[in-house]
């Protein structure tokens, strides 16, 4: 009875088109005040410790380095050397921006700076090459969101840190399913560049060549750098974080020298203002999560849902098909910040791993970020492709297909997410 | 007064970017010490953790001042624009006055833990200093979110357009 009134105010709020954040606390204001009689000072309580985390750190670093490198001359030098390797073949310039893409989520952690840092040079070049403009615009959206599943990646920070894993497992995690899905945007790619003979006849001398990857050579060291240092037990997430910062800064300011300090200041205000709402967010929601745990929901959710499903690949098939419908209600990361504790005592008693269950969730993100009318990455290719939101939509309708695909395959295969992690982390 | 506000809104802009370039480049210099030489602060996770905090709250506020902050709009895409305005003030007219509650429990529990006198664990300086970002920033947040509701019920008097998502160009 009680959480039936929680969850109506909390729906009413949110229908007013009240502030995520906001509406999350003040739901649990109320109930808080109303119906526990706790007093309201706990909440500023919860406020404050649920940012009250090292690991957290990783978030505004993630998006600063990831900002840097998208405005500055790395992605360029990264796209150079990905056209040398494979723009020679049938649909390689296409196959050439989702390995930059590839190349490029292993140094970001977000989804968006992705699709600005490859979109914004490969738009043109494709459609200079003859490609098809709705398949280009398509293309660069959806492979720009592989940010997020390829390490390190921000919204796996935000799921370690709900569900209490760790963040190098579960960026180990990513690697596999992010390659999965690049391979199969390739292979698409191939299918219709193939089918409406898109190619390129750019060739390069031996010398262009060496040039090409001696400039890339800065960029192409900063994933080693990043990942090896988190797997090789040198540096944490967090300090990883911080090092691609600076990192980034050193190639930026003193090796290719194309960042100005105003731009520079700029970034780093944008990026301060975008990771101060998103942690917003999460400090409202874990008030909002704790008040779920204290009132039990998780083992409530857990009888009921254990008692009407009897496989647990229903129950997750259940989750990948909600998840869709609420990523075109409202925004992804905050449902999947949510929704996740809540189904901790669930996915217990069905046996599924928190691990596999973190990269289906974060699939599910990188759909919702494709699905209009919300979704990050369809704004962000409006702005840079200059197209409206409808004509976004439409040209990204067949990759979320091949997305909601891989996903599937991903959920019922868990060994694919989990096979990394178990081979290299088991002590 | 309009000259104040404006040089406060460089300086608060300022500061979030400068503060989280600092950090950055702060955990650095930490990593690196701690790997070379071993050596490392003590008081370094605590300090971080409490700036997070308080960038946060910072950055949180100005994003009230760019419409940042996500929230559902599937009912006000669908509805006529005089009512989309109306809701929307409402929306932010109770945004603002729930951020209220920051600001007075903020400040009780600030009370509270003066009257206890607890130090945080490692740098032993008085647990309110980190709390006070919570109150102060909600004073802006809310302040923005009355002036925001109040932008959109001119525009519900004055019969606007509403700028709905799915017809949005680029911007």
């Amino acid at each position: 009875m009680n959480l039936t009134i929680l969850f109506l105010c909390f729906f009413i709020l949110l229908s007013l088109s009240i502030p995520i954040a906001i509406a999350l606390v003040s739901t649990t204001a109320i109930y808080l005040f109303f119906i526990a009689k706790i007093p309201l000072t706990s909440l500023i309580q919860q406020l404050f410790n649920g940012l009250d985390n090292f690991v957290l750190l990783g978030v505004p670093f993630f998006i600063l380095a990831g900002n840097i490198m998208a405005e500055g001359a790395i992605s360029e030098r990264l796209v150079n050397v990905m056209k040398l390797f494979v723009g020679r073949f049938t649909g390689g310039l296409a196959m050439a921006s989702i390995m930059a893409c590839i190349f490029f989520a292993a140094i970001s952690g977000s989804s968006p700076a992705t699709v600005i840092a490859i979109g914004s040079i490969m738009m043109p070049a494709l459609i200079k090459e003859g490609y098809d403009e709705r398949f280009s615009i398509g293309l660069l959206t959806s492979s720009g969101s592989l940010g997020i599943l390829i390490p390190p990646s921000i919204p796996m920070i935000l799921y370690a840190l709900v569900m209490n894993i760790s963040v190098a497992e579960i960026f180990m995690a990513g690697f596999l399913p992010g390659f999965f899905i690049g391979m199969c945007l390739m292979i698409y790619s191939f299918i219709m560049a193939r089918k409406y003979g898109w190619y390129s006849k750019t060739t390069y001398t031996l010398k262009e060549g060496i040039k090409i990857i001696k400039d890339g050579i800065w960029a192409m060291f900063l994933p080693i750098l990043v990942l090896g240092g988190i797997y090789g037990g040198v540096f944490t997430p967090t300090e990883a974080a911080a090092v691609s910062v600076v990192y980034a800064l050193f190639i930026e300011l003193f090796v290719y020298k194309e960042l100005k300090i105003n731009k520079l200041l700029n970034i780093c205000r944008d990026s301060a203002i975008l990771s101060g709402c998103l942690l917003f967010i999460l400090s409202c929601a874990m008030t909002f999560i704790w008040l779920l745990t204290v009132e039990q929901l998780p083992q409530k959710l857990a009888e009921i849902i254990i008692s009407h499903v009897e496989s647990k690949w229903v129950f997750l098939l259940g989750i990948n098909f909600a998840l869709l419908i609420i990523g075109a209600l409202m925004d992804i990361v905050t449902a999947v910040i949510v929704i996740s504790p809540v189904l901790v005592e669930t996915l217990t008693r069905y046996d599924i791993n928190f691990v596999h269950f973190g990269i289906i969730m974060i699939i599910n993100i990188e759909c919702g970020f494709l699905t209009p009318p919300f979704g990050l990455n369809l704004f962000v290719s409006m702005a840079i492709m200059r197209k409206t939101l409808v004509e976004v939509a439409r040209a990204v309708l067949p990759f979320i297909a091949l997305f909601i695909g891989c996903l599937l395959a991903i959920t019922y295969l868990p060994k694919i997410s989990l096979l990394l992690p178990e081979l290299l982390l088991k002590r | 007064m309009e000259k104040f506000l404006k040089g406060l809104n460089r300086f608060e802009e300022g500061l979030c970017g400068v503060l989280l370039l600092g950090l950055a480049c702060l955990t650095f210099v930490e990593t690196f010490l701690r790997y070379t030489v071993s050596y490392s602060f003590s008081w370094f996770q605590e300090f971080a953790n409490y700036t997070l905090i308080f960038s946060t709250y910072l950055g949180a506020s100005i994003g009230v001042k760019y419409g940042m902050h996500f929230s559902m709009e599937a009912v006000t895409e669908y509805t006529p624009d005089r009512i989309s305005h109306l809701l929307k003030t409402i929306a932010y007219f109770i945004s603002g006055l729930a951020v209220i509650l920051f600001i007075y429990f903020g400040i009780r529990h600030i009370q509270s833990i003066i009257k206890f006198g607890v130090k945080s664990p490692s740098m032993q300086i008085p647990m309110y200093i980190p709390y006070l970002a919570i109150p102060l920033f909600s004073i802006t947040i809310s302040f923005r979110f009355f002036v925001l509701s109040y932008k959109h019920f001119k525009k519900f008097l004055n019969n606007e357009p509403y700028l709905k998502v799915r017809k949005k160009e680029t911007h």
